[in-house]
Protein backbone atom coordinates (compact mmCIF):
# COMPACT_ATOMS: atom_id res chain seq x y z
CA UNK A 1 0.00 0.00 0.00
CA UNK A 2 1.58 3.07 -1.01
CA UNK A 3 0.82 5.74 1.39
CA UNK A 4 3.62 8.34 0.99
CA UNK A 5 3.81 10.31 -2.20
CA UNK A 6 2.66 13.36 -0.95
CA UNK A 7 4.05 13.03 2.72
CA UNK A 8 6.65 16.21 1.95
CA UNK A 9 4.07 18.78 0.70
CA UNK A 10 1.68 17.96 3.19
CA UNK A 11 3.97 18.14 5.90
CA UNK A 12 5.40 21.34 4.33
CA UNK A 13 1.81 22.75 4.50
CA UNK A 14 1.15 21.85 8.08
CA UNK A 15 4.98 23.39 9.33
CA UNK A 16 4.41 26.69 7.38
CA UNK A 17 0.89 26.47 9.55
CA UNK A 18 2.52 25.50 12.37
CA UNK A 19 5.17 28.49 12.31
CA UNK A 20 1.68 31.12 11.25
CA UNK A 21 0.50 29.97 14.86
CA UNK A 22 3.64 30.70 16.62
CA UNK A 23 4.07 27.20 17.89
CA UNK A 24 7.86 25.70 18.86
CA UNK A 25 8.70 23.55 16.56
CA UNK A 26 12.11 22.06 17.52
CA UNK A 27 12.69 20.28 13.51
CA UNK A 28 16.35 19.33 14.77
CA UNK A 29 15.67 16.54 17.14
CA UNK A 30 12.37 15.57 15.48
CA UNK A 31 12.87 11.66 14.75
CA UNK A 32 13.73 11.29 10.55
CA UNK A 33 15.17 14.58 10.09
CA UNK A 34 18.25 13.61 9.53
CA UNK A 35 16.95 11.22 6.42
CA UNK A 36 14.47 13.75 4.60
CA UNK A 37 11.49 11.27 5.87
CA UNK A 38 8.21 12.71 6.66
CA UNK A 39 8.03 15.10 9.87
CA UNK A 40 5.67 15.19 12.38
CA UNK A 41 3.72 18.56 12.22
CA UNK A 42 4.03 18.76 15.93
CA UNK A 43 5.01 17.09 19.32
CA UNK A 44 2.84 16.43 22.49
CA UNK A 45 3.73 14.94 25.52
CA UNK A 46 1.14 12.98 27.48
CA UNK A 47 2.06 12.66 31.34
CA UNK A 48 -0.45 9.60 33.34
CA UNK A 49 -1.86 6.81 31.05
CA UNK A 50 -4.95 6.62 32.80
CA UNK A 51 -8.42 7.06 31.45
CA UNK A 52 -7.91 10.78 30.75
CA UNK A 53 -3.67 10.75 29.64
CA UNK A 54 -4.50 7.18 27.10
CA UNK A 55 -7.48 8.49 25.83
CA UNK A 56 -5.43 12.07 24.92
CA UNK A 57 -2.59 10.17 23.20
CA UNK A 58 -4.57 7.78 21.51
CA UNK A 59 -7.18 10.26 20.01
CA UNK A 60 -4.55 12.75 19.12
CA UNK A 61 -2.91 10.23 16.96
CA UNK A 62 -5.86 9.52 15.86
CA UNK A 63 -7.18 12.45 14.98
CA UNK A 64 -3.86 14.08 13.41
CA UNK A 65 -3.83 10.45 10.82
CA UNK A 66 -0.90 10.05 12.63
CA UNK A 67 1.13 13.62 11.89
CA UNK A 68 1.33 14.90 15.64
CA UNK A 69 4.24 12.97 17.33
CA UNK A 70 2.76 11.50 21.24
CA UNK A 71 4.68 10.41 23.69
CA UNK A 72 2.99 9.46 26.67
CA UNK A 73 4.99 9.02 29.91
CA UNK A 74 3.74 6.34 32.53
CA UNK A 75 5.73 4.53 35.04
CA UNK A 76 3.08 1.64 35.28
CA UNK A 77 3.45 -1.13 32.69
CA UNK A 78 -0.46 -2.16 32.79
CA UNK A 79 -3.33 -0.20 33.22
CA UNK A 80 -5.67 -0.86 36.03
CA UNK A 81 -8.63 0.33 36.12
CA UNK A 82 -10.11 2.30 39.34
CA UNK A 83 -14.16 1.73 38.50
CA UNK A 84 -14.97 -2.01 38.66
CA UNK A 85 -11.92 -2.31 41.28
CA UNK A 86 -14.19 -2.38 44.14
CA UNK A 87 -15.85 -6.27 43.01
CA UNK A 88 -12.21 -7.00 43.58
CA UNK A 89 -12.66 -5.90 47.09
CA UNK A 90 -15.78 -7.49 47.45
CA UNK A 91 -14.35 -10.58 45.89
CA UNK A 92 -16.32 -11.25 43.06
CA UNK A 93 -13.60 -10.33 40.01
CA UNK A 94 -9.49 -10.39 40.41
CA UNK A 95 -7.39 -7.77 39.72
CA UNK A 96 -6.68 -9.33 36.59
CA UNK A 97 -9.81 -8.29 35.19
CA UNK A 98 -9.46 -4.63 35.62
CA UNK A 99 -5.91 -5.00 34.29
CA UNK A 100 -5.41 -3.78 30.76
CA UNK A 101 -1.96 -3.42 28.88
CA UNK A 102 -1.07 0.32 26.99
CA UNK A 103 1.09 -1.87 24.15
CA UNK A 104 -1.98 -1.15 22.10
CA UNK A 105 -1.15 2.68 22.14
CA UNK A 106 1.96 1.98 20.43
CA UNK A 107 0.97 -0.93 18.58
CA UNK A 108 -1.89 0.28 16.99
CA UNK A 109 -1.41 3.91 17.00
CA UNK A 110 1.74 4.79 17.18
CA UNK A 111 1.79 6.58 20.77
CA UNK A 112 5.63 6.26 22.21
CA UNK A 113 5.37 4.56 25.41
CA UNK A 114 7.97 5.90 28.22
CA UNK A 115 8.16 3.92 31.44
CA UNK A 116 9.05 7.13 33.29
CA UNK A 117 7.91 9.91 36.10
CA UNK A 118 7.80 13.07 35.26
CA UNK A 119 9.27 15.27 37.70
CA UNK A 120 9.20 19.00 36.25
CA UNK A 121 8.24 21.47 33.52
CA UNK A 122 9.57 24.54 32.06
CA UNK A 123 6.83 25.89 30.05
CA UNK A 124 9.39 28.89 28.90
CA UNK A 125 11.44 26.24 26.51
CA UNK A 126 8.85 23.58 26.66
CA UNK A 127 10.49 20.91 27.84
CA UNK A 128 9.38 18.19 30.66
CA UNK A 129 11.91 16.86 33.14
CA UNK A 130 11.68 12.82 33.63
CA UNK A 131 12.73 11.40 36.67
CA UNK A 132 15.69 8.92 34.42
CA UNK A 133 17.14 12.49 33.91
CA UNK A 134 15.86 12.80 30.28
CA UNK A 135 14.04 15.90 29.15
CA UNK A 136 11.29 15.78 26.72
CA UNK A 137 10.68 18.79 24.17
CA UNK A 138 7.01 19.20 23.47
CA UNK A 139 4.91 22.14 21.53
CA UNK A 140 2.04 20.98 23.52
CA UNK A 141 1.94 19.30 27.41
CA UNK A 142 -1.26 16.78 28.47
CA UNK A 143 -0.83 16.26 32.36
CA UNK A 144 -3.70 13.92 33.18
CA UNK A 145 -1.76 12.82 37.02
CA UNK A 146 -5.01 11.91 38.79
CA UNK A 147 -4.78 12.67 42.59
CA UNK A 148 -2.16 12.50 45.09
CA UNK A 149 -3.64 10.85 48.17
CA UNK A 150 -2.58 13.05 51.46
CA UNK A 151 -1.78 10.63 54.17
CA UNK A 152 0.51 12.29 55.00
CA UNK A 153 -1.76 14.94 55.91
CA UNK A 154 -3.55 12.87 58.46
CA UNK A 155 -2.21 12.82 61.95
CA UNK A 156 -1.32 9.02 62.46
CA UNK A 157 -1.17 8.10 59.14
CA UNK A 158 2.30 9.70 58.22
CA UNK A 159 4.74 7.01 58.50
CA UNK A 160 5.06 4.50 55.84
CA UNK A 161 4.49 1.72 58.37
CA UNK A 162 1.05 3.17 59.16
CA UNK A 163 0.03 3.79 55.64
CA UNK A 164 1.09 -0.01 55.08
CA UNK A 165 -1.54 -1.17 57.88
CA UNK A 166 -4.37 1.38 57.14
CA UNK A 167 -5.63 1.11 53.48
CA UNK A 168 -6.90 3.48 51.30
CA UNK A 169 -7.02 1.16 48.35
CA UNK A 170 -8.16 4.21 46.06
CA UNK A 171 -6.05 3.45 43.21
CA UNK A 172 -6.37 0.08 41.84
CA UNK A 173 -3.49 -2.13 42.38
CA UNK A 174 -1.64 -3.33 45.02
CA UNK A 175 -3.28 -1.95 47.74
CA UNK A 176 -7.04 -3.08 46.35
CA UNK A 177 -5.44 -6.64 46.47
CA UNK A 178 -3.85 -5.80 50.08
CA UNK A 179 -7.68 -4.53 51.28
CA UNK A 180 -9.02 -7.54 49.94
CA UNK A 181 -6.83 -9.81 51.96
CA UNK A 182 -7.39 -7.75 55.12
CA UNK A 183 -11.72 -8.28 54.86
CA UNK A 184 -10.87 -11.68 54.29
CA UNK A 185 -8.83 -12.60 57.28
CA UNK A 186 -11.11 -10.99 59.43
CA UNK A 187 -13.51 -12.56 61.78
CA UNK A 188 -17.08 -13.35 61.58
CA UNK A 189 -18.73 -10.44 63.95
CA UNK A 190 -15.80 -7.87 62.83
CA UNK A 191 -15.98 -4.29 61.83
CA UNK A 192 -15.02 -2.77 58.18
CA UNK A 193 -15.35 1.23 58.53
CA UNK A 194 -14.34 3.46 55.67
CA UNK A 195 -14.50 6.84 56.55
CA UNK A 196 -15.15 9.53 53.47
CA UNK A 197 -13.24 12.91 53.16
CA UNK A 198 -14.90 16.08 52.49
CA UNK A 199 -15.70 16.46 48.57
CA UNK A 200 -14.54 16.58 45.91
CA UNK A 201 -12.81 13.54 46.09
CA UNK A 202 -11.85 10.90 43.38
CA UNK A 203 -15.37 9.03 42.50
CA UNK A 204 -18.04 10.65 44.35
CA UNK A 205 -20.20 7.42 44.72
CA UNK A 206 -16.83 5.17 44.97
CA UNK A 207 -16.83 4.52 48.99
CA UNK A 208 -20.85 3.76 49.17
CA UNK A 209 -20.33 1.25 46.49
CA UNK A 210 -17.43 -0.30 48.42
CA UNK A 211 -19.80 -0.44 51.20
CA UNK A 212 -22.25 -2.36 49.17
CA UNK A 213 -19.34 -4.39 47.94
CA UNK A 214 -17.87 -5.22 51.30
CA UNK A 215 -21.59 -5.84 52.61
CA UNK A 216 -21.95 -8.21 49.66
CA UNK A 217 -19.09 -10.25 50.72
CA UNK A 218 -20.02 -10.26 54.54
CA UNK A 219 -23.80 -11.09 53.57
CA UNK A 220 -22.26 -14.54 52.02
CA UNK A 221 -19.13 -15.07 53.99
CA UNK A 222 -19.09 -13.48 57.29
CA UNK A 223 -22.81 -12.19 57.98
CA UNK A 224 -22.51 -11.26 61.63
CA UNK A 225 -20.21 -8.31 60.60
CA UNK A 226 -20.99 -5.02 60.60
CA UNK A 227 -19.74 -2.17 57.49
CA UNK A 228 -19.66 1.70 59.04
CA UNK A 229 -19.40 4.38 56.58
CA UNK A 230 -18.21 7.44 58.66
CA UNK A 231 -18.48 10.20 55.75
CA UNK A 232 -16.96 13.54 56.81
CA UNK A 233 -20.00 15.00 54.33
CA UNK A 234 -23.01 16.04 55.56
CA UNK A 235 -24.97 13.56 53.38
CA UNK A 236 -23.89 10.22 50.63
CA UNK A 237 -22.56 12.47 47.79
CA UNK A 238 -23.60 10.82 44.87
CA UNK A 239 -26.72 8.25 44.00
CA UNK A 240 -28.17 8.67 47.89
CA UNK A 241 -31.41 7.44 47.51
CA UNK A 242 -30.37 4.46 45.62
CA UNK A 243 -27.66 3.61 47.84
CA UNK A 244 -29.91 4.09 51.08
CA UNK A 245 -32.82 1.73 49.02
CA UNK A 246 -29.57 -0.87 49.11
CA UNK A 247 -28.79 -0.71 52.23
CA UNK A 248 -31.85 -1.22 53.76
CA UNK A 249 -33.36 -3.29 51.20
CA UNK A 250 -30.19 -6.18 50.93
CA UNK A 251 -27.65 -5.59 53.34
CA UNK A 252 -30.07 -4.15 56.35
CA UNK A 253 -28.37 -5.16 59.95
CA UNK A 254 -24.81 -5.19 58.11
CA UNK A 255 -24.72 -1.43 56.63
CA UNK A 256 -24.61 1.48 59.10
CA UNK A 257 -24.14 5.65 57.77
CA UNK A 258 -23.00 7.98 59.88
CA UNK A 259 -22.75 11.89 57.99
CA UNK A 260 -20.77 14.27 59.68
CA UNK A 261 -17.81 12.19 61.13
CA UNK A 262 -14.69 14.25 60.33
CA UNK A 263 -11.72 12.61 60.72
CA UNK A 264 -9.22 13.92 63.20
CA UNK A 265 -6.54 11.20 63.78
CA UNK A 266 -5.46 7.75 63.54
CA UNK A 267 -4.40 5.25 65.42
CA UNK A 268 -2.79 2.57 63.34
CA UNK A 269 -1.46 0.09 65.95
CA UNK A 270 -5.08 -0.28 67.26
CA UNK A 271 -6.71 0.70 63.90
CA UNK A 272 -9.13 3.23 65.69
CA UNK A 273 -10.37 6.61 63.73
CA UNK A 274 -10.64 9.39 66.04
CA UNK A 275 -13.62 12.94 65.08
CA UNK A 276 -14.25 16.19 65.83
CA UNK A 277 -17.25 15.15 67.19
CA UNK A 278 -18.31 11.81 67.71
CA UNK A 279 -16.25 9.46 70.10
CA UNK A 280 -13.57 7.43 67.89
CA UNK A 281 -14.41 4.23 66.18
CA UNK A 282 -11.96 1.06 66.39
CA UNK A 283 -12.42 -1.59 64.06
CA UNK A 284 -11.00 -4.90 62.68
CA UNK A 285 -10.00 -3.50 59.26
CA UNK A 286 -10.17 0.61 59.04
CA UNK A 287 -10.15 1.91 55.60
CA UNK A 288 -9.53 5.52 55.10
CA UNK A 289 -9.64 7.32 52.11
CA UNK A 290 -7.14 10.67 52.62
CA UNK A 291 -8.04 14.07 51.24
CA UNK A 292 -7.08 14.66 47.40
CA UNK A 293 -5.18 17.05 45.20
CA UNK A 294 -4.11 17.08 41.61
CA UNK A 295 -1.00 15.03 41.20
CA UNK A 296 2.21 16.57 42.03
CA UNK A 297 3.64 17.34 38.45
CA UNK A 298 0.74 19.74 38.16
CA UNK A 299 2.05 21.66 40.72
CA UNK A 300 5.13 21.12 39.72
CA UNK A 301 3.98 22.90 36.45
CA UNK A 302 2.68 25.91 38.30
CA UNK A 303 -1.44 24.71 37.07
CA UNK A 304 -2.69 24.19 40.27
CA UNK A 305 -4.82 27.62 40.93
CA UNK A 306 -8.18 26.38 42.44
CA UNK A 307 -7.92 25.93 46.67
CA UNK A 308 -4.19 24.76 46.38
CA UNK A 309 -5.32 21.95 45.19
CA UNK A 310 -6.88 21.44 41.35
CA UNK A 311 -6.32 22.96 38.50
CA UNK A 312 -8.88 25.54 36.82
CA UNK A 313 -8.74 24.77 32.69
CA UNK A 314 -10.49 26.58 29.56
CA UNK A 315 -13.01 24.09 28.77
CA UNK A 316 -12.51 24.86 24.98
CA UNK A 317 -9.06 23.13 25.17
CA UNK A 318 -8.09 21.84 28.61
CA UNK A 319 -5.36 24.31 29.09
CA UNK A 320 -4.08 25.58 32.02
CA UNK A 321 -5.55 29.17 32.71
CA UNK A 322 -1.85 29.95 34.26
CA UNK A 323 0.21 27.98 31.65
CA UNK A 324 0.27 28.21 28.44
CA UNK A 325 0.89 25.09 26.37
CA UNK A 326 0.08 23.16 29.54
CA UNK A 327 -3.60 20.99 29.40
CA UNK A 328 -4.87 19.47 32.76
CA UNK A 329 -7.01 16.85 32.37
CA UNK A 330 -9.29 14.40 35.04
CA UNK A 331 -9.34 13.96 38.52
CA UNK A 332 -6.99 17.01 38.57
CA UNK A 333 -8.89 20.08 37.55
CA UNK A 334 -10.95 22.33 39.31
CA UNK A 335 -14.95 20.84 37.67
CA UNK A 336 -17.08 23.05 36.26
CA UNK A 337 -20.68 22.86 38.21
CA UNK A 338 -22.27 19.02 38.34
CA UNK A 339 -19.30 17.36 36.79
CA UNK A 340 -17.75 14.65 39.00
CA UNK A 341 -14.29 13.50 39.24
CA UNK A 342 -14.72 10.10 37.18
CA UNK A 343 -13.08 8.06 34.46
CA UNK A 344 -15.59 8.51 32.31
CA UNK A 345 -15.49 12.24 32.52
CA UNK A 346 -11.67 11.95 32.47
CA UNK A 347 -12.06 10.26 28.77
CA UNK A 348 -14.52 12.90 27.53
CA UNK A 349 -11.92 15.64 28.73
CA UNK A 350 -9.25 13.72 26.86
CA UNK A 351 -11.12 14.30 23.65
CA UNK A 352 -12.22 17.77 23.93
CA UNK A 353 -8.65 18.38 24.40
CA UNK A 354 -7.23 16.07 21.58
CA UNK A 355 -9.52 17.79 19.05
CA UNK A 356 -8.16 21.43 20.23
CA UNK A 357 -4.68 19.80 20.15
CA UNK A 358 -5.02 18.73 16.73
CA UNK A 359 -6.87 22.15 15.51
CA UNK A 360 -4.25 24.38 17.14
CA UNK A 361 -1.43 22.52 16.08
CA UNK A 362 -2.75 22.89 12.35
CA UNK A 363 -2.98 26.46 13.65
CA UNK A 364 -6.93 26.12 13.28
CA UNK A 365 -9.06 27.19 15.77
CA UNK A 366 -10.62 24.48 18.26
CA UNK A 367 -14.22 23.48 17.98
CA UNK A 368 -16.15 26.78 20.20
CA UNK A 369 -18.87 24.77 21.41
CA UNK A 370 -17.56 21.32 22.97
CA UNK A 371 -20.33 18.76 24.44
CA UNK A 372 -19.54 15.99 27.41
CA UNK A 373 -21.34 13.76 28.89
CA UNK A 374 -21.26 11.60 32.09
CA UNK A 375 -22.47 8.29 32.90
CA UNK A 376 -21.90 6.51 36.00
CA UNK A 377 -22.44 3.01 37.05
CA UNK A 378 -22.00 1.55 41.01
CA UNK A 379 -22.05 -2.18 41.80
CA UNK A 380 -24.60 -2.94 44.07
CA UNK A 381 -23.86 -6.31 44.12
CA UNK A 382 -21.81 -9.22 42.13
CA UNK A 383 -24.24 -8.28 38.59
CA UNK A 384 -26.54 -5.03 39.61
CA UNK A 385 -26.07 -2.10 39.08
CA UNK A 386 -27.33 1.69 39.36
CA UNK A 387 -26.46 4.78 37.20
CA UNK A 388 -26.29 8.29 37.12
CA UNK A 389 -25.46 10.13 34.33
CA UNK A 390 -25.25 14.03 33.13
CA UNK A 391 -24.75 16.15 29.44
CA UNK A 392 -22.75 19.05 29.47
CA UNK A 393 -22.58 21.75 26.90
CA UNK A 394 -20.49 24.98 26.64
CA UNK A 395 -21.88 27.88 27.61
CA UNK A 396 -19.57 30.79 25.73
CA UNK A 397 -21.45 33.84 27.46
CA UNK A 398 -20.07 32.18 30.99
CA UNK A 399 -16.91 30.60 29.87
CA UNK A 400 -17.91 26.98 31.10
CA UNK A 401 -19.26 23.75 30.39
CA UNK A 402 -23.19 23.65 32.44
CA UNK A 403 -25.15 20.63 32.83
CA UNK A 404 -27.99 20.31 30.63
CA UNK A 405 -31.52 21.32 32.57
CA UNK A 406 -33.87 18.48 32.17
CA UNK A 407 -31.30 15.75 31.15
CA UNK A 408 -29.25 13.71 33.20
CA UNK A 409 -30.93 11.66 35.78
CA UNK A 410 -30.50 8.21 38.01
CA UNK A 411 -31.96 4.48 37.72
CA UNK A 412 -35.26 4.86 39.16
CA UNK A 413 -33.85 1.13 40.55
CA UNK A 414 -31.06 -1.29 40.64
CA UNK A 415 -31.09 -4.13 37.93
CA UNK A 416 -29.24 -6.80 36.44
CA UNK A 417 -29.87 -5.17 32.85
CA UNK A 418 -27.72 -2.22 34.02
CA UNK A 419 -25.53 -4.61 35.79
CA UNK A 420 -24.90 -5.94 32.52
CA UNK A 421 -24.67 -2.20 30.78
CA UNK A 422 -21.62 -1.84 33.32
CA UNK A 423 -19.91 -4.20 32.46
CA UNK A 424 -20.68 -3.15 28.80
CA UNK A 425 -19.30 0.12 29.66
CA UNK A 426 -16.25 -0.92 31.35
CA UNK A 427 -15.46 -2.94 28.37
CA UNK A 428 -15.69 0.04 26.22
CA UNK A 429 -14.32 2.79 27.47
CA UNK A 430 -11.00 0.62 28.54
CA UNK A 431 -10.73 -0.30 24.57
CA UNK A 432 -11.48 2.90 23.66
CA UNK A 433 -8.98 4.67 26.41
CA UNK A 434 -6.61 2.37 25.65
CA UNK A 435 -6.89 -0.37 22.11
CA UNK B 1 13.94 5.30 26.87
CA UNK B 2 11.44 2.95 24.86
CA UNK B 3 11.03 5.08 21.30
CA UNK B 4 9.03 2.18 19.43
CA UNK B 5 7.08 3.40 16.84
CA UNK B 6 4.31 1.45 16.16
CA UNK B 7 2.16 1.70 12.73
CA UNK B 8 1.33 4.68 11.24
CA UNK B 9 -2.15 5.29 10.25
CA UNK B 10 -1.91 5.47 6.44
CA UNK B 11 -1.58 1.40 6.93
CA UNK B 12 -5.16 1.56 8.63
CA UNK B 13 -6.89 2.46 5.92
CA UNK B 14 -9.70 1.07 6.80
CA UNK B 15 -9.75 2.92 10.34
CA UNK B 16 -13.12 3.82 11.47
CA UNK B 17 -11.79 7.35 12.56
CA UNK B 18 -10.04 8.25 9.07
CA UNK B 19 -12.93 6.72 6.95
CA UNK B 20 -15.28 9.29 8.37
CA UNK B 21 -12.81 12.23 7.54
CA UNK B 22 -12.88 10.79 3.87
CA UNK B 23 -16.88 10.26 3.50
CA UNK B 24 -16.90 14.12 4.27
CA UNK B 25 -14.99 14.77 1.40
CA UNK B 26 -15.51 11.83 -0.86
CA UNK B 27 -18.60 9.92 -2.51
CA UNK B 28 -18.80 6.48 -0.43
CA UNK B 29 -17.59 4.41 -3.20
CA UNK B 30 -14.22 6.32 -4.03
CA UNK B 31 -14.00 6.45 -0.02
CA UNK B 32 -11.51 3.01 0.25
CA UNK B 33 -9.40 4.48 -2.70
CA UNK B 34 -9.02 7.36 -1.39
CA UNK B 35 -7.77 6.54 2.06
CA UNK B 36 -4.81 4.38 0.19
CA UNK B 37 -3.82 7.44 -1.71
CA UNK B 38 -4.28 10.02 0.47
CA UNK B 39 -1.01 10.43 2.33
CA UNK B 40 -0.74 10.37 6.15
CA UNK B 41 -4.22 11.27 5.91
CA UNK B 42 -3.28 14.88 7.07
CA UNK B 43 -4.04 16.77 4.33
CA UNK B 44 -7.74 15.45 4.59
CA UNK B 45 -8.20 16.80 8.38
CA UNK B 46 -6.90 20.24 7.05
CA UNK B 47 -9.27 19.86 4.34
CA UNK B 48 -12.17 18.44 6.20
CA UNK B 49 -14.35 21.58 7.63
CA UNK B 50 -14.51 22.68 11.05
CA UNK B 51 -18.19 20.86 11.11
CA UNK B 52 -16.75 18.06 10.10
CA UNK B 53 -15.03 18.09 12.98
CA UNK B 54 -17.42 19.26 14.83
CA UNK B 55 -19.71 15.84 14.32
CA UNK B 56 -17.17 13.97 14.58
CA UNK B 57 -15.94 15.09 18.43
CA UNK B 58 -19.94 14.75 19.12
CA UNK B 59 -19.51 11.01 17.94
CA UNK B 60 -17.34 10.91 20.15
CA UNK B 61 -18.99 11.24 23.03
CA UNK B 62 -20.78 8.07 22.47
CA UNK B 63 -18.02 6.13 22.72
CA UNK B 64 -17.05 5.19 26.41
CA UNK B 65 -20.35 3.03 25.57
CA UNK B 66 -20.32 1.90 22.59
CA UNK B 67 -17.27 1.69 21.27
CA UNK B 68 -14.29 3.96 19.34
CA UNK B 69 -16.03 4.65 16.23
CA UNK B 70 -18.87 3.41 17.59
CA UNK B 71 -17.48 -0.31 17.27
CA UNK B 72 -18.64 -1.84 20.84
CA UNK B 73 -16.52 -4.34 21.80
CA UNK B 74 -19.62 -5.01 24.97
CA UNK B 75 -22.89 -6.29 24.50
CA UNK B 76 -24.12 -2.44 24.25
CA UNK B 77 -25.08 -1.79 20.29
CA UNK B 78 -22.45 -0.66 17.74
CA UNK B 79 -23.08 2.57 16.33
CA UNK B 80 -20.85 2.13 13.19
CA UNK B 81 -23.02 2.09 9.98
CA UNK B 82 -26.41 3.06 11.64
CA UNK B 83 -28.42 4.62 8.78
CA UNK B 84 -28.63 8.40 9.60
CA UNK B 85 -32.67 7.87 9.81
CA UNK B 86 -32.71 4.84 12.27
CA UNK B 87 -29.96 6.58 14.66
CA UNK B 88 -32.28 9.92 14.48
CA UNK B 89 -35.58 8.19 15.09
CA UNK B 90 -33.89 6.34 18.05
CA UNK B 91 -32.49 9.35 19.88
CA UNK B 92 -35.44 11.29 18.80
CA UNK B 93 -37.73 8.53 20.49
CA UNK B 94 -35.60 8.62 23.55
CA UNK B 95 -35.83 11.88 24.12
CA UNK B 96 -39.34 12.40 23.51
CA UNK B 97 -40.04 9.24 26.06
CA UNK B 98 -41.68 7.08 23.22
CA UNK B 99 -39.25 5.03 23.86
CA UNK B 100 -38.59 3.74 27.26
CA UNK B 101 -35.02 2.76 28.46
CA UNK B 102 -32.71 2.77 31.66
CA UNK B 103 -30.23 5.64 30.52
CA UNK B 104 -30.37 6.62 26.74
CA UNK B 105 -33.20 8.73 27.33
CA UNK B 106 -31.56 10.86 29.75
CA UNK B 107 -28.68 11.16 27.87
CA UNK B 108 -30.26 11.83 24.85
CA UNK B 109 -32.38 14.83 25.90
CA UNK B 110 -29.10 16.40 26.88
CA UNK B 111 -28.60 16.83 22.89
CA UNK B 112 -29.53 19.60 20.32
CA UNK B 113 -31.71 18.18 17.45
CA UNK B 114 -29.24 19.20 15.41
CA UNK B 115 -26.51 17.66 17.10
CA UNK B 116 -28.32 13.95 17.04
CA UNK B 117 -28.18 14.72 13.15
CA UNK B 118 -24.92 15.53 13.11
CA UNK B 119 -23.88 12.47 15.02
CA UNK B 120 -26.14 10.12 12.97
CA UNK B 121 -24.75 11.49 9.89
CA UNK B 122 -21.08 10.89 11.16
CA UNK B 123 -21.89 7.17 12.46
CA UNK B 124 -24.00 6.54 8.78
CA UNK B 125 -20.83 7.66 7.06
CA UNK B 126 -19.02 5.09 8.96
CA UNK B 127 -21.05 1.98 7.52
CA UNK B 128 -20.52 3.46 4.02
CA UNK B 129 -17.23 2.51 3.43
CA UNK B 130 -17.49 -1.08 4.84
Amino acid sequence: MNATGGAPRTNLRRRALLHAAGAAVAVGALPGSATGAPRATGRVVVIGGGFGGATAAKYIRMWSNGAVDVTLVEPDAEFVSCPMSNLVVGGSRDLGYLTVSREGLARRHGVKLVRDTATGVDPEKRTVRLASGTALAYDRLVLSPGVDLLSDQVPGLDSVEAQSRILHAWKAGAQTIALRRQLEAMRDGGVYAIAIPIAPFRCPPGPYERACQVAWYFRRAKPRSKVLVLDANPDITSKAALFRKAWADLYGGIVEYRPNYSLTRVDAATRTAEFEVQDAVQADVLNILPPQRAGAIARAAGAVTANDRWCDVDFVTFESVRVKGVHVLGDAIQTATGMPKSGHMANQHAKICAAAVVALLSGRPPNPAPVLNNACYSMITDRDSVHVCSVHQYDAEKKTLLPVQGAGGLSTAMSEQEGAYAFAWAKNIWADALA
Amino acid sequence: MNFHIGARYHRHARHPEQRAEETNVTQPIAVFAAVILVTGGASVAAQAGSDAEVARSLAATCANCHGTGGVSQGTTGSLSGMSRDELVRAMQDFKTGRRAATIMPQLAKGYTDAQIEQIADWYAAQGASK
